[in-house]
């Protein structure tokens, strides 16, 4: 499944808070058109490896390249607009705006006539089911709405990486299941590469091609959905001993 | 979000058959006078809200740019005898500069909120110490009163009526400059993700710093504009009249009152507000000086309570409002 061009590249990346080690040596490389999970314990550095990887935080030591470029301590909106897009753990839409303005704003970026701009985001909406939503205020709108207009205004900045921290947290299974069908879609249809971070490994790894487990700021095992979750140090540190 | 309403429209154009008929008509001079009082105060108001209401970023030290542009044009006229038509190109420069010393370091640093708000009011506390310090050049706390020639050239007029048809077209080119840039471009958009959450705005590609940037750049700008104005006007400008924390004050409470988010909030806080001011100093300030601060107080609970989100939101249900 893993194709041969790497789209990004992170190489050897270490990220230290204090005395706490957060990533250490983190070498990881996405080919395009893959859908990536990650896995592993709270605190375990998947939500550092993605805000380093976005430019949200500097890496103490190591390089990150996209398609060859370095992008190593560029500002987040910078990283932005070369396609490699990122939805926050907890939802950040912009609250007092409309579900359709949240989603122009990422369109305004490309393009600058405001009327396309919405014709766009309406066919953005109508892909995740949102359409008859666009004038909701998106203070009003329930977790799982939220969590999909977060995608959309990811989505709306025609992205090529996809980088999505635990974009499932807290929904209901079958919600869950509808946007990781979403996303498979994305990742089969429009070639994007996505990294999906997510707690709940059953739901993932029969979606997912390729699984990266994390435990202490460091990947513990890498593979196939299969080959991972039956690493006995996975098994150890994240699923659990009564997990055999 | 920027959803357009015909209601400011009419409002908006009423307001201007309001200004034509005072210019037409025989008033009395003292009506002129508040009516150019109420529009300067909307003016400022409404540059204040590009960056305090529209972009998030409260600033409480717009005197800072108000005395920027009101001291230049002054100080030229008065030591070099230079004409405001060509101090006000310098007084934008100096703006400008103060623009530039406040935005960058705070912007760059990410200082943000009840931060932000304390630097602008502490760089304009600096400020209004620093022309009362250097007496010798700004006339201290006296100020400068500037010889009045009566040439048109030097923007001498002696109808009032002409500095009432000035503040007009500048609040008329400042509505429109921002109903174009904020409220029917891009901009807009991008300040008010700004305002709701810097970081999100800079996942979906908004440069923040540059943005903040432009917003303050352009309140900044406008602000000193009115500045000028002032020295124009009045041939006299003191600390506190034009640098003080109470301008800076007075500037931010008429933007909220009307409602800073709304393109002609500020205005409407500053009808509101401006005449009852003016007939409230006129009444009571020479006999108690401090009354008229008391019962602004209390118009301002009274207002808060009825309507937390401004007037227009009230009047125009948060049509032409950047939210």
């Amino acid at each position: 499944m893993i194709l041969p061009t790497p789209i990004l590249d992170v190489k050897n990346v270490h990220k230290y808070f204090g005395g706490i080690r957060a990533l250490v040596d983190i070498n990881l490389s996405l080919s395009s058109g893959e859908l990536i999970g990650v896995i592993g314990p709270n605190g375990s550095g998947k939500t550092t490896l993605i805000n380093v990887i976005t430019g949200y935080i500097k890496p103490d030591k190591g390089s990150i390249f996209y398609r060859g470029r370095e992008i190593t301590g560029l500002p987040p909106h910078k990283i932005a607009s070369m396609g490699i897009v990122r939805t926050f753990q907890i939802t950040r839409p912009f609250k007092e705006l409309s579900v359709l303005s949240n989603v122009m704003l990422g369109i305004l970026f490309q393009e600058k006539n405001i009327e396309k701009a919405r014709e766009k985001a309406l066919e953005i909406l109508k892909l995740l089911n949102l359409e008859n939503k666009k004038d909701v205020i998106c203070r009003d709108l329930t977790t799982p709405d939220q969590k999909k207009i977060e995608l959309a205004r990811a989505l709306a900045l025609n992205p090529k990486v996809l980088l999505m921290d635990e974009v499932l947290a807290g929904l209901h299974i079958e919600d869950a299941k509808k946007i990781l069908e979403i996303i498979r879609t994305l990742v089969d249809e429009k070639n994007i590469t996505i990294l999906i971070v997510e707690h709940r490994v059953k739901l993932i790894s029969n979606v997912v091609d390729r699984i990266i487990a994390m435990n202490a700021g460091k990947i513990i095992s890498e593979g196939t959905p299969s080959e991972v979750l039956n690493n006995p140090e996975v098994v150890k540190v994240y699923l659990g001993e009564e997990y055999k | 979000m920027l959803r357009q309403g015909n209601k400011t429209n009419y409002v908006y154009v009423f307001i201007n058959i309001v200004i034509l008929l005072s210019l037409i008509l025989n008033i009395p001079e003292y009506v002129v006078h508040v009516i150019i009082l109420t529009l300067w105060y909307a003016y400022l108001s409404t540059a204040w809200a590009i960056i305090s209401g529209y972009t998030g970023q409260v600033s409480l030290g717009h005197s800072l740019f108000v005395a920027a542009g009101s001291y230049a044009v002054a100080l030229l006229y008065h030591h070099y005898g230079i004409t405001p038509i060509l101090g006000i190109p310098v007084a934008i420069l100096i703006a400008c500069l103060f623009i530039v010393i406040i935005g960058v370091p705070s912007f760059k640093l990410g200082v943000r909120g009840p931060y932000f708000t304390f630097s602008t009011l502490a760089a304009a506390q600096v400020f209004f110490y620093l022309l009362i310090a250097y007496s010798h050049i700004t006339g201290g706390e006296l100020g400068l009163s500037l010889k009045y020639t009566g040439n048109p050239l030097y923007l001498h007029f002696a109808d009032k009526k002409i500095y009432l048809f000035i503040i007009s077209l500048l609040w008329n080119l400042e509505m429109l400059l921002i109903r174009k840039m904020i409220f029917r471009g891009r901009l807009g958009y991008y300040l008010v993700a700004i305002r709701e959450d810097e970081d999100a705005a800079a996942a979906v590609g908004i440069n923040v710093f540059k943005y903040k940037m432009i917003a303050l750049l352009l309140s900044g700008i406008l602000t000193a504009l009115g500045g000028a104005f002032y020295t124009i006007y009045f041939n006299y400008v003191t600390p506190p009249s034009v640098a003080s924390l109470q301008l800076s004050f007075r500037i931010a409470t008429t933007g909220l009152v009307g409602g800073a988010r709304s393109w002609l909030g500020p205005t409407i806080g500053s009808i509101v507000i401006t005449p009852i001011m003016e007939y409230i100093r006129i009444r009571f300030g020479s006999k108690f000086v401090a009354l008229p601060l008391a019962i602004y107080g209390f118009l301002l609970l009274i207002i808060a309570n009825t309507a937390p989100l401004g007037l227009a939101r009230l009047l125009f249900k948060g049509r032409d409002e950047i939210k």
